[in-house]
């Protein structure tokens, strides 16, 4: 404490002035609330430039809150998923780069936006049917050449993320988002705990989203024939 | 996992180690995400981190590490519209404004020696572990810290 000796009042200041000051979040030890609470998709939390999001299970019992294969996209969701990325703003949807690919399964919804020089994440809620509820960016606007290059024969590159609820403490989830050659014509990623699941692929880009984190999961890649290609283990950025 | 043990870690850790992240990060809405984050690494990690010399230092430092690290994803998400809307006020701190405000107003080094070796009370070795600088570094930044808080708190009197 001798550093802090001749500054004896200003300590005592500041430790007094901040005494009121209290950490309000309940233990994450806590049992979590109900994975049936209804969703509070929408509200949008901006803090310091990072959007807070919504994170829920399932409203009812129909819908897994994941599943290892993404669903299928009509034109039409595609456009709605396209229209709450850009939050129904004109101008907005004109500055973005065109949707690439659109990872959709069980709760949540990754769209990636991306051309050659441009790459927007966009993360949706599926509420009441097609509808999307719009809970965040993941990223902002960046560059392919921002993606870690991983391997170069074939290429892949990524970028992933772990995002935690500032809703719902504790809930976690991965969201990652890359580049692979044309060769590459599948890609898995073994998640720990729940086994390979099929990422969202078309035309050399990759989205998919799991629940849990990112370290310990590994990419692989696939060409046409069924041959892997490589296997990466994958790590945050 | 002793989940009670974590718990009581936490209950007993989560108020000095917040008030420390507010002086150290500014933003008390920054500061509670990134004390989420780091507490949560904590309970992952408990079973080994219990037996840590400080696990407190430990948390502060994750936080820290998350902040490096969301600050250096932010910079490539800068011109995306959603993130240029003006961000929700934040909420206001019990804590007096002129004291608040000459906290602020620290560089950052000696705003985080302040909030580690003060607020949190670390020793000028752990405080240095934390802050990856050597111990001399700490005092010496502390040192200024110090001395212009006093100076702007008394200025603030005399006023």
């Amino acid at each position: 404490m001798h550093d802090l000796r001749e500054f004896d009042d200003v300590v005592a200041r500041i430790r007094s002035g901040l005494s009121a000051v209290h950490y309000r979040r309940p233990s994450p030890v806590r049992p979590a609330r109900s994975r049936r609470a209804l969703s509070l998709a929408g509200a949008l939390s901006v803090v310091a430039g990072v959007a807070a999001f919504v994170i829920l299970g399932p409203s009812g019992g129909s819908t897994p809150a994941w599943a290892d294969q993404p669903r299928k996209l009509t034109a039409e969701q595609t456009e709605r998923i396209t229209r709450a990325c850009t939050l129904g703003d004109p101008d907005l949807a004109a500055s973005m780069p065109p949707p690439a690919v659109i990872d959709w399964r069980g709760i949540r919804v990754v769209a990636f936006f991306a051309d050659e020089h441009r790459m927007v994440e966009c993360v949706l809620d599926p509420v009441a049917g097609d509808n999307f509820e719009f809970a965040g960016g993941v990223g902002g606007e960046y560059a392919p050449s921002d993606l870690r290059v991983v391997n170069t024969d074939p290429h892949i590159s990524y970028s992933a993320q772990g995002i935690e609820s500032s809703y719902q403490v504790g809930y976690r989830f991965a969201v990652l988002v890359g580049r692979v050659g044309p060769e590459v014509q599948r890609v898995t990623v073994d998640v720990p705990g729940r086994g390979d699941a099929e990422a969202s692929l078309n035309d050399g880009w990759v989205s998919i989203w799991w629940p849990g984190e990112v370290d310990g999961a590994t990419l692989h890649a696939f060409d046409a024939r069924g041959r892997e290609l490589a296997s990466e283990p994958l790590s945050l950025d | 996992m002793d989940d009670t043990d974590f718990d009581r870690f936490y209950r007993r850790t989560r108020d000095d180690c917040y008030r420390a992240l507010v002086v150290a990060v500014r933003d008390p809405i920054e500061a509670d995400d990134l004390l989420s984050d780091a507490y949560m690494r904590a309970l992952g990690r408990w079973p080994t981190l219990r037996d840590h010399p400080q696990p407190r230092a430990w948390v502060l430092r994750t936080a820290l590490n998350l902040q490096r690290d969301r600050w250096r994803r932010l910079r490539r998400f800068a011109r995306l519209p959603f993130f240029q809307q003006q961000p929700s006020p934040p909420p206001d701190l019990p804590v007096e404004p002129r004291l608040l405000a000459a906290l602020r107003g620290l560089p950052d080094q000696q705003r985080r020696a302040v909030a580690l070796r003060v607020v949190l009370d670390l020793d000028t070795a752990e405080t240095a572990a934390v802050l990856g600088v050597s111990p001399g570094t700490v005092t010496t930044h502390l040192y200024r810290g110090l001395t212009a808080l006093r100076a702007s708190l008394t200025a603030e009197e005399v006023l």
